[in-house]
């Protein structure tokens, strides 16, 4: 994003290979690869015992998952549930390091029950635990029995009678429905323990500004002016997961990012940033290391979970929506920043925060035009995960609800968290197509990502200074944080795939479960934490209300948005309904 | 750059402590009010707290509705339509289409200069 001292684009393309380790860009992909290259170092090595359990498992139910293509058996459904428990981050190794990184704990009147839960506290919450649990077991016993004899019907009339298989169908439907509720009882008993936060939160912070300091050494910046303000930044860090963790604004999807913001902008505009806490305000360092780690999450394999029909409901429709909302910035409205410009569309076509992220660090907006695009989108995803379900329900005939409506909430509301709630309020399968389209929608935030930078540096600062660029010229500007982030896409992506072509499938146990749960997640969301309450710390109300001039933005979002919701609900009728019903039949 | 402080220390104080006043009052009245009166949301809060959904959540990695999705649906793709499965030419196509209209964008897109 764009520096305080230097809002204007200097001409001097000069490269150094001293840059490399002079340049914030480089340390935060040094850093970020640095964190990727432990998770590799620490799960990789568990392949051989991992793919063996595989192995078990398919060979223990794939005989009675082939046993008919006219229905999903309730061997299919045992199978991916046994496939799903296998989880490199399963290791001692990795359920330590979740322990020593985990945020401040879910609260719902006492602030106190996010650092501690005590012995006694924690049993009475297991006995409650388990009395659902065992209640959801009785159930689902039951219904798999109604299940297994339904299918066996089914079989004895080697599934070729319609009324039967339908019959099964139904069956394992209920069944399916009732193990739900078991699975998410069970893991609330997982989670009913005793535990103790101070410790590893304070251990936390020292690793992480010992972590950020050697870089800030490196940059020629004071390493212990650094570790005494990064101090009070972690602690202004923490508390903004306190609050996105008390229950009702979990319920009303307030996050961290909005909470690290306004308790940033609270200080900053009242008692005022301490001068000592300064050098520890470092939005772009920690922002662009955050998003390397983010890199590694993109993992092109993921886009054909759905097949055609999510590729062009997710990977056609946002690109058009981004740039016909672009020009209608520019053009009709006439947005003066196209920085605050292109960081709306993002987060209001792509994903949300985590494309605003992305864009505002590729086409180096100001932090404020990065607070003001979040901001939108946070407001208009409270709204749009309570109306749209309830819209849907009212309006889509009945048997369109779950693939069309899912898809609709998948490629509209921005948070994927928002999408998830919105999805699992209609049914498992609107769940499932919301999340996958969102998730192939979070994959195009390195193809938005690399646009908005190659876009910016050879068009938009060209036409800013009076003449065009060299490649030269073109590398010097270019935001090499970005290099690190497609980096980081790449080599998982051919990770994923080498592990699901040549270990059995588990790439998901691997990297999913693996590098990227297991490492990368641990760390990311606390380092965009950082970021945005260093943005807060350092913005003043004045500049924002500048960038907010004439509501322009608000009108773009709003505009945006519409034009968003209503291509979406065509394309993707026109893909499941029309052109791939059978990918619909399928789901 | 510089602290900018400029309001009085007691005036910087009140404002805090009215700020937190008023979140409590929304975490603990406002808020729950709205949970339990608007109906699709006290829906909405049930699922939320029953399925143990991140609704924060900003990338499909906190959500573990994204893994199962994609395990299920890759599952019956696999099972159901194995032809019409992985990188097929009309599912390229779809990914050309998009590769075409950002290539299209970044010639064509608007250089205003709406600065003020």
């Amino acid at each position: 994003m764009a520096d305080n001292a230097s809002d204007i684009v200097q001409d001097v393309g000069k490269w150094e290979w001293s840059e490399m380790w002079k340049k914030e860009d480089w340390w935060a992909i040094w850093l970020g690869f640095i964190i990727l290259i432990a998770g590799a170092v620490i799960y990789f090595p568990q392949t051989g015992e991992l793919k063996q359990k595989l192995s078990q498992i398919e060979a223990k139910f794939k005989p009675d998952v082939e046993k008919t293509k006219e229905f999903k058996t309730i061997a299919w459904y045992q199978l991916n549930e046994e496939k799903a428990k296998i989880k490199a981050k399963d290791s001692s190794i990795g359920k330590w390091l979740s322990k020593v990184t985990s945020y401040p704990k879910g609260w719902v009147a006492n602030p106190l029950d996010t650092f501690f839960m005590s012995k006694e506290k924690a049993e009475k919450k297991y006995n409650k635990a388990m009395a659902k649990y065992d209640e959801t077991k009785v159930n689902t016993k039951t219904a798999l029995e109604k299940a297994k004899a339904a299918e066996l019907k089914a079989q004895e009339a080697s599934f070729k009678n319609k009324t039967l298989n339908e019959e099964a169908k139904l069956a394992i439907m209920n069944w399916r429905n009732v193990q739900l509720k078991e699975i998410s009882a069970k893991k609330k008993v997982s989670a009913a323990k005793s535990y103790n936060q101070i410790i590893p939160l304070l251990g936390l912070g020292v690793f992480m500004a010992i972590f950020f300091g050697i870089g800030m050494k490196f940059m020629g910046k004071s390493f212990k002016e650094f570790l005494t303000g990064f101090s009070f930044v972690y602690l202004i860090t923490v508390l903004s997961w306190i609050a996105s963790n008390q229950a009702t604004m979990k319920h009303y999807g307030i996050g961290y990012a909005a909470w690290a913001i306004f308790f940033g902008m609270l200080i900053s505009n009242t008692i005022g940033t301490p001068k000592w806490a300064m050098p520890a305000v470092q939005t772009e360092y920690y922002i662009k290391t955050g998003l390397v780690l983010l890199g590694a999450t993109i993992l092109f394999e993921k886009i054909i979970t759905i097949g055609t029909a999510g590729i062009f409901v997710a990977w056609v429709v946002t690109p058009v929506v981004w740039i016909v909302t672009y020009w209608f910035g520019q053009k009709i409205i006439k947005i003066p920043s196209k920085r605050l410009n292109a960081t709306i569309c993002s987060d209001m076509s792509v994903c949300g925060v985590s494309a605003a992220i992305a864009t505002a660090a590729a086409c180096k907006a100001k932090k404020e035009e990065l607070t003001l695009a979040v901001g939108l989108s946070l407001v208009f995803t409270s709204v749009m995960m309570i109306v749209m379900p309830a819209v849907i329900h009212a309006f889509f005939p009945e048997d369109k609800q779950l693939v069309l409506g899912g898809a609709w909430m998948g490629g509209t509301i921005d948070a994927t968290g928002a999408v998830a709630a919105a999805g699992a309020f209609l049914g498992e399968k609107a769940l499932y197509v919301a999340a996958t389209i969102k998730m192939i929608q979070n994959v195009m935030i390195g193809v938005m990502a690399f646009f908005v930078a190659i876009y910016f540096t050879t068009k938009v600062e060209a036409a800013e200074t009076g003449h065009k660029v060299g490649l030269m010229e073109i590398w010097y500007r270019f935001p090499k944080f970005v290099l690190g982030f497609i980096g980081a896409s790449i080599i998982f992506s051919l990770f994923y795939s080498s592990f699901q072509a040549a270990q059995n499938g588990l790439g998901p146990a691997m990297i999913d479960q693996g590098v990227i749960k297991g490492m990368s997640d641990l760390f990311r969301s606390w380092f965009f934490t950082l970021s945005f309450v260093s943005i807060g710390l350092a913005t003043n109300f004045r500049e924002l209300k500048h960038h907010f001039k004439g509501g322009k933005p608000l009108i773009l979002y709003v505009f945006g948005q519409s034009f968003n919701l209503a291509l979406t609900l065509l394309a993707a009728y026109v893909v499941f309904y029309l052109i791939f019903p059978e990918i619909t039949a399928a789901i | 750059m510089e602290s900018n402080k400029k309001i009085p220390l007691k005036k910087s104080l009140k404002i805090i402590i009215s700020t937190f006043f008023l979140l409590w009052i929304f975490a603990f009245i406002v808020g729950p009010f709205g949970e339990k009166h608007i109906p699709v949301f006290k829906n909405i809060t049930k699922v939320i707290e029953e399925n143990n959904i991140d609704s924060t959540a900003y990338m499909y990695t906190e959500i573990e509705g994204s893994y199962s999705g994609q395990k299920h649906l890759l599952a019956a793709m696999e099972h159901e339509l194995p032809e019409e499965f992985g990188f097929t030419p009309v599912f390229i196509s779809g990914i050309i289409c998009c590769f075409s209209i950002l290539a299209l964008a970044f010639k064509y897109l608007p250089m205003n200069d709406n600065e003020e």
